[in-house]
């Protein structure tokens, strides 16, 4: 009887011991759910078929099924927003007290409005170090980052010109050296020669505004001035720009007419249907010809090269830096605050972010921008010799929408308008830049 | 006594008893009107409210402050809300003229027609309206595209320039209107067609023995009959026009050069880009004072209570 | 002669002032005009949407693809929840357009036929309330939409719909026409107000009912922005919502946009031609004359 009482007794006190502490595990691990939005973004996870097409819905839901696996207690829910309508989606949201936790997305409005979580706090040393320096600066507002940088540089508009290979040989013109680049008049004389051989050499489109603003930071001109208090592109500079693009057009003829109503992707299609010889982008428009190509949109495959855009000497090379990334909204629980960082960080780190290598962007980690090989365009160019041109156009990157604490969104109409009038003549380089100015200065800093 | 055809409506009646008035007949009133109202009130003049009260705010995510008349004072400084007061106003009295215009044509010449042939009609100008509003835009946005577009391929024939229809200042809102005039008034067209059908017979027997020509007998008798039917697409057709949209949003964004910015845009582009609620309210109400006071005129002057 | 020929073929009969043959001439041609130019733009989504891939950005276009294929149908009803988008939205329409018609001819029919005290300023009240665009109103409504707890839910997507001022609006032309003297005899044999309404006044507005319920279910079919704001899981979505994802995966694949855009519209055709009967035709008054 005595031998049972203290059976019993063992059982109760391993009992008492193991039970007690799962009860703590649990307490330190509470059931949570994250939710993120992404608007669509093609990128085939690992697993997927390459020669088929991903719809946007691949990606998210692979980040967050492989979140979901390393963190058994958190539920990720994910929900791609279509472009059309992100607006309102996001602003009611907000609004309504109801945002995602993360979102792929950046405005610094959010930040003046207090929504957004500071980043600093979750940023390793080694973070900082392998993020590339102004990716990170993209997201610092007032002393503090906001923003955990996923994608460096778009695809390559603003920052470098694509040629095409062959109708560069039936013309007898020599591509230029990419890493030296080429000055102004170099552009000139070569686009002048397409036009004798029958071809355009390039589309300008007025609301492009990427590549509108590359062409206008030719000679020098900045957007803003230093200090990001006034607007600066009405510049002698930047009217000597738009100058020269409004000759390209008209007097060169080297540019199509109606340029006032084109966009960037009358400028893709110029390219890909052979009507001017030149475009713009970096790997990933490389990777749009490929995917046009399979998708039977595109029949003749073009062999391109990257250029830097064309500098004048006494300027040097400017291309455009930017990259985008992940917002983490305000929390109010501890515990899902951190939770929500560690999945901002997931997204973006080494690993994953080097999924972007499937749409051919650069990511914005160093270590991940060193295991690209970018396979899938081998076809089409040299690609590590184009992400060579590509990375070294980028290095003089600035950026031509204003700091990050600006908000461009507030002046896009304006800029449009303006690149509107002077192409159709409406108005002069001068008063064309001289009306933005006047217009973006009342609307961004009220005077 | 039969009546002519100028006053149908003065058909003498019996004098309303007193059953047809009082407390009982109220409750009946408000009683069809509850259900209805109890929705609308919650989730139409609830909201609305709120959207008039954010006028007078600044109104953000974590902070709200009172500025009275603030708002308003801007709007009144804007000088784009200005382009896009007149733009909205050229565009709706354009539209609306001759979109109805044309309803009121074809429901007129359909209205002889045999059954068969009004409902082939019928059912032709009014199916393409079924196709949702952002894909019209898009189709229309293929039809005007300069480089590959039907319209530019449509004048190749007659060996003119290709036009930049929606990227120049000069055709880009003609030709917004004009796709909103050719695909709009389906609707319209069935609504007109069945109130046309509803005029008596006689009606018309008697303005013919009366010797009346075509036009006396559409301005005397078709005109007056079909009132309701006009005042109503009248003002919801104003209305609607006025807060156009999503043509805007889709095809031109607003350009070129602020060409096509419409009331309603700007107010978006407030909203939910530069995130400023209480401004774009403070819009939104000046638009509304604006289609109220169109909307008075136009009840005074196709209200009148008509019957048969 | 001419009406001899045309009589009861092109024309009706009965109509007492059918045109000459001059008049028929220019009629029916301004007619086959305006129809073929609203026509076009529909014929061009059709065909684009059963065009292969690669052949829509022709300059000029094709009148009529060389091989048509329907695999730009088939690519988007495979899509992944494709049907949940269709159940939606079918959902939506359904129950939105008949509660439309009951509320809306209910309210109509009090506002057209029964003076109560407060009618006046009530009415002026739908008016107004139709003057404020959707944009404004979208974040209160959300705002109380997500207090209310109906966010992502079938109840959210359809319950601010439910009550249309413009529904009333029509409702009250409608049976404003029907003469008085219907309902005042009705009422002095003894029917209370709820007989009237559903034994003589619904029956006589049935092509008032039956174009109100065609626009209200081609409008709510076609709604965007709501059920975009108001879902959060990709079931929820509505037909709309769902295409607009699919066009963005592909821009300037015109091709497989027009295939969605055909197949978005297809239920509306089919609903409109099952019903057409009711509203096309048209009900004579003729009730009570003399």
């Amino acid at each position: 009887m005595r031998k049972l009482l203290l059976v019993v007794l063992m059982v109760l006190v391993a009992v008492g011991f193991v039970v007690p502490s799962t009860a703590f595990a649990q307490s330190s691990e509470p059931e949570i759910t994250l939710t993120w939005w992404i608007n669509p973004w093609r990128i085939r996870p690992p697993g997927f078929p390459a020669d088929e097409s991903p719809t946007g819905e691949e990606f998210p839901a692979y980040i967050s099924e492989q979140f979901m696996e390393l963190h058994p207690n958190v539920t990720v829910e994910y929900e791609v927003v279509p472009n059309a309508g992100f607006d309102e989606k996001v602003t009611t949201a907000i609004f309504a007290g109801s945002p995602p936790d993360v979102l792929r997305w950046w405005n610094p409005t959010w930040v003046y409005d207090g929504v957004l979580e500071p980043i600093d706090d979750y940023l390793t040393d080694e973070d900082r170090a392998d993020f590339i320096d102004y990716t990170l600066e993209a997201g610092y507002v007032d002393g503090n980052h906001y923003m955990w940088p996923w994608n460096n540089s778009n695809n390559g508009m603003g920052s470098t010109l694509m040629l095409n290979v062959e109708a560069f040989e039936e013309a007898g013109i020599p591509l230029p050296d990419p890493m030296a680049g080429w000055t102004i008049d170099e552009f000139m004389d070569v686009a002048r020669q397409f036009k004798d051989a029958g071809m355009y050499a390039i589309t300008l489109a007025a609301s492009d505004n990427h590549n509108m603003l590359a062409w206008l930071h030719r000679f020098g001109a900045r957007t803003m001035n230093e200090e990001a208090t006034e607007f600066t592109l009405n510049s002698p500079e930047g009217v000597r720009a738009l100058q020269l693009m409004i000759e390209m057009i008209n007097i060169e003829e080297i540019a199509p007419r109606g340029a006032e109503g084109l966009g960037v992707y009358d400028a893709i299609d110029n390219l890909h249907q052979e009507r001017a010889a030149m475009g713009y982008g970096g790997i990933y428009e490389i990777g749009r010809i490929d995917r046009y190509v399979k998708e039977g949109r595109l029949e003749n495959p073009l062999e391109v090269v990257l250029a830097p855009f064309p500098h004048d000497p006494t300027v040097g090379p400017v291309a455009f830096q930017t990259s985008g990334g992940f917002v983490v909204f305000r929390q109010t629980d501890d515990y899902k605050r951190d939770m929500a960082m560690e999945f901002a960080r997931f997204v973006t780190n080494p690993e994953n972010i080097a999924l972007l290598e499937d749409l051919l962007y650069i990511t914005a980690r160093k270590s991940a921008n060193a295991q690209l090989t970018f396979e899938r365009v081998q076809a089409y160019t040299d690609v590590q010799r184009q992400v060579e041109v590509y990375t070294n156009a980028i290095d003089y990157g600035v950026a031509y929408f204003g700091p990050p604490t600006f908000d461009w969104g507030i002046v896009n109409d304006f800029f449009v308008s303006a690149m509107q009038a002077a192409f159709s003549g409406d108005m002069s380089a001068q008063q064309a830049l001289d009306e933005f100015v006047r217009q973006a200065n009342a609307a961004a800093f009220g005077r | 006594m039969t009546p002519s055809p100028a006053t149908a409506t003065a058909t003498p009646r019996p004098p309303r008893t007193r059953r047809g008035r009082g407390p009982r007949r109220d409750l009946w009133g408000w009683f069809f009107v509850a259900p209805h109202l109890i929705v609308f009130a919650l989730f139409v003049l609830l909201p609305v409210a709120f959207a008039v009260v954010l006028a007078f705010l600044d109104y953000r995510p974590m902070r709200v402050t009172w500025v009275g008349l603030d708002n308003f004072e801007r709007v009144f400084r804007d000088e784009l809300f200005g382009r896009a007061l007149r733009n909205t106003t050229v565009f709706t009295a354009v539209v609306v003229t001759f979109w109805l215009g044309k309803a009121l044509l074809i429901a007129y010449l359909i209205d002889p027609l045999a059954k068969g042939w009004q409902t082939f009609f019928k059912s032709a100008f009014y199916l393409p309206g079924v196709t949702s509003s952002i894909i019209i835009s898009l189709i229309w946005l293929w039809i005007f595209n300069p480089s590959f577009g039907l319209l530019n391929a449509f004048i190749a024939l007659f060996g003119l320039e290709p036009v930049s229809w929606l990227g120049s200042t000069r055709t880009a809102l003609p030709s917004l209107m004009a796709m909103q005039i050719i695909m709009g008034g389906g609707s319209s067209i069935v609504l007109l067609s069945a109130a046309m059908s509803r005029i008596p017979r006689d009606l018309y027997e008697v303005a013919i023995l009366d010797g009346a020509s075509r036009g006396r007998v559409f301005g005397q008798v078709v005109v007056p009959l079909i009132q309701p039917t006009l005042l109503y697409l009248v003002v919801t057709g104003t209305i609607n026009t006025f807060q156009v949209f999503e043509s805007v949003y889709v095809m031109t964004q607003g350009g070129p050069q602020f060409a096509t910015t419409t009331v309603v845009y700007r107010i978006y582009t407030t909203a939910f880009q530069r995130f400023d609620l209480g401004y774009a309210s403070a819009q939104a109400i000046v638009l509304f004072a604006i289609t109220m006071v169109l909307a008075a005129i136009q009840f005074r002057w196709l209200g009148r209570d008509v019957e048969y | 002669m001419w009406r001899r020929l045309t009589r009861g073929r092109l024309f009706d009969p009965d109509h007492p002032m059918p045109p000459g043959p001059f008049g028929s001439f220019l009629g029916l041609g301004i007619l086959v005009a305006l129809a073929v130019a609203i026509s076009v733009p529909m014929y061009w989504m059709v065909v684009t949407a059963i065009t292969p891939t690669g052949m829509t950005a022709k300059f000029p276009p094709d009148l009529f693809p060389a091989d048509p294929t329907l695999r730009n149908l088939q690519e988007i009803v495979q899509r992944r929840h494709f049907w949940n988008w269709v159940a939606n939205s079918t959902f939506m329409a359904v129950v939105l357009t008949l509660a439309t018609l009951v509320l809306g001819s209910m309210a109509g029919y009090a506002f057209a036929k029964i003076p109560f005290k407060g009618s006046r300023p009530l009415f002026w009240l739908h008016i107004v309330a139709m003057m404020l665009p959707f944009e404004v109103i979208l974040v209160p409504l959300f705002i109380l939409v997500s207090r209310m707890g109906l966010v992502d839910t079938h109840a959210g997507l359809v319950v601010p719909l439910l009550a249309s001022p413009f529904a009333v609006f029509l409702m009250k032309q409608f049976i404003q026409t029907l003469p008085t003297e219907l309902m005042d005899s009705a009422r002095i044999d003894g029917a209370n107000e709820f007989q009237i309404y559903t034994l003589v006044v619904l029956p006589l507005i049935r092509a008032g009912l039956a174009f109100l319920g065609i626009i209200t279910f081609v409008n709510t079919w076609n709604v965007f922005v709501w059920p975009l704001v108001v879902t959060r899981s990709a079931e929820m979505r509505t037909l709309q919502v769902g295409l607009a994802l699919v066009r963005e995966e592909v821009p300037l694949f015109y091709a497989l946009h027009m295939a969605g855009a055909v197949i978005a519209a297809a239920p509306v055709i089919l609903v409109f031609f099952a019903f057409q009967r009711y509203f096309l035709r048209g009900v004579t008054v003729g009730a009570v004359k003399g």
